[in-house]
């Protein structure tokens, strides 16, 4: 049967962590499948690479902790070379330790001017200005009244005029 | 730097086989811990600080030599065809080595690990090969328990597979 197959616990964790009954029952499988032979034989050398390959070992060279500070001094010297040709980043705090005496005067002449101002700039307005304020506002209506006066002057001129023409030449005709 | 060079050297040696490929690993791994030693909070050993920054260095740099064209197992040396036909003799799990046949072994391991992708490789050698504890694995990757035991469970396939085509080849089997 397919589910008897044994794949999947050879894959789920490292051989070495399988019981003795998961043995017993990979052996009574692979006994009879030899699909499942040759994927536990596959899995079992893989194991003995992994573990061969794990304990390699590598020691230091004599000269690796010299090699080391050098590249450390090196990398210092970068680092510090970019630091100090990298332009300052704008920020909005810099700008404001800057400038903080200069902005805030400035506001204090604003809010000093603005209340005197208020205090001792406030306009006098005597009673009977209304009236005059009305006249001065009927003059403008009237002054603009006046275009229409001169028109009209301007019709009875060419009215008259019109009249004048109109004797002169029946006078001729008669 | 003398007190963790045996550590940092255990976790390149892992990742990388050439000594010179090692060494350079390890050279990264200080020189990215100098730079970044403010990030150490002191809440664990430094120790296992610079264990998780030698393994997050070495996967980057595994992975940065994996953008080449991905590797293929071809025709093995004689002595590594023959490990793989000793191998069959004996099955059972744990069996002692001879220093020649652990190296051709670690050889051999190579070659399969570099068909596979760095993740794979470092589950494998992590879990498998050093049989370090999930947890421990997760602490060093910085990945979660769960993505260590998915990528072992998808690794170990992806290996015995590979493993698989080789016993055929060894045993003029595949055709």
């Amino acid at each position: 049967m397919k589910d008897d197959h044994i794949i999947k616990l050879i894959e789920e964790r490292p051989l070495s962590k399988l019981s003795a009954t998961e043995i017993e029952r990979i052996n009574a499988h692979t006994a009879q499948c030899a699909e499942c032979l040759l994927g536990f034989e596959a899995a079992i050398v893989s194991h003995r690479l992994l573990k061969e390959r794990a304990s390699a070992t590598v020691e230091p060279s004599p000269f690796f902790r010299t090699r080391v500070m050098a590249a450390v001094r090196e990398r210092g010297r970068q680092g510090g070379r970019e630091r100090s040709s990298a332009p300052e980043p704008f920020g909005f705090w810099k700008m404001w330790q800057a400038a903080r005496f200069l902005i805030a005067s400035m506001a204090a002449v604003v809010v000093t001017l603005t209340l005197l101002t208020l205090l001792t700039g406030r306009p006098q307005t005597p009673s009977g200005d209304h009236n005059s304020a009305s006249s001065s506002s009927v003059d403008l209506v009237f002054e603009d009244d006046s275009p229409a006066i001169d028109e009209l002057n301007y019709i009875q001129v060419f009215t008259n005029l019109y009249d004048q023409e109109a004797e002169g030449a029946d006078g001729n005709q008669q | 730097m003398r007190r963790y060079s045996p550590r940092v050297f255990q976790v390149a040696g892992r990742f990388f086989r050439q000594r010179s490929d090692v060494e350079d690993a390890a050279q990264e791994v200080f020189l990215r811990a100098y730079t970044r030693l403010a990030d150490y909070e002191g809440r664990g050993s430094l120790e296992g600080w610079l264990t998780r920054v030698a393994t997050t260095t070495c996967l980057n740099l595994l992975r940065d030599s994996k953008r080449r064209p991905e590797a293929t197992l071809t025709d093995l040396p004689e002595e590594e065809g023959d490990w793989l036909e000793n191998q069959l003799a004996d099955l059972s799990i744990e069996r002692h080595l001879t220093k020649e046949s652990s190296l051709v072994a670690a050889d051999l391991a190579d070659r399969v690990l570099a068909t596979l992708s760095p993740d794979d490789r470092l589950a494998l050698i992590l879990l498998d090969g050093a049989e370090i504890p999930i947890r421990e694995v997760a602490e060093m990757t910085g990945w979660s328990e769960s993505k260590v035991k998915t990528q072992a469970f998808r690794a170990r396939r992806r290996m015995r597979e590979a493993v698989e085509k080789l016993l055929r080849r060894a045993n003029g089997k595949e055709k």
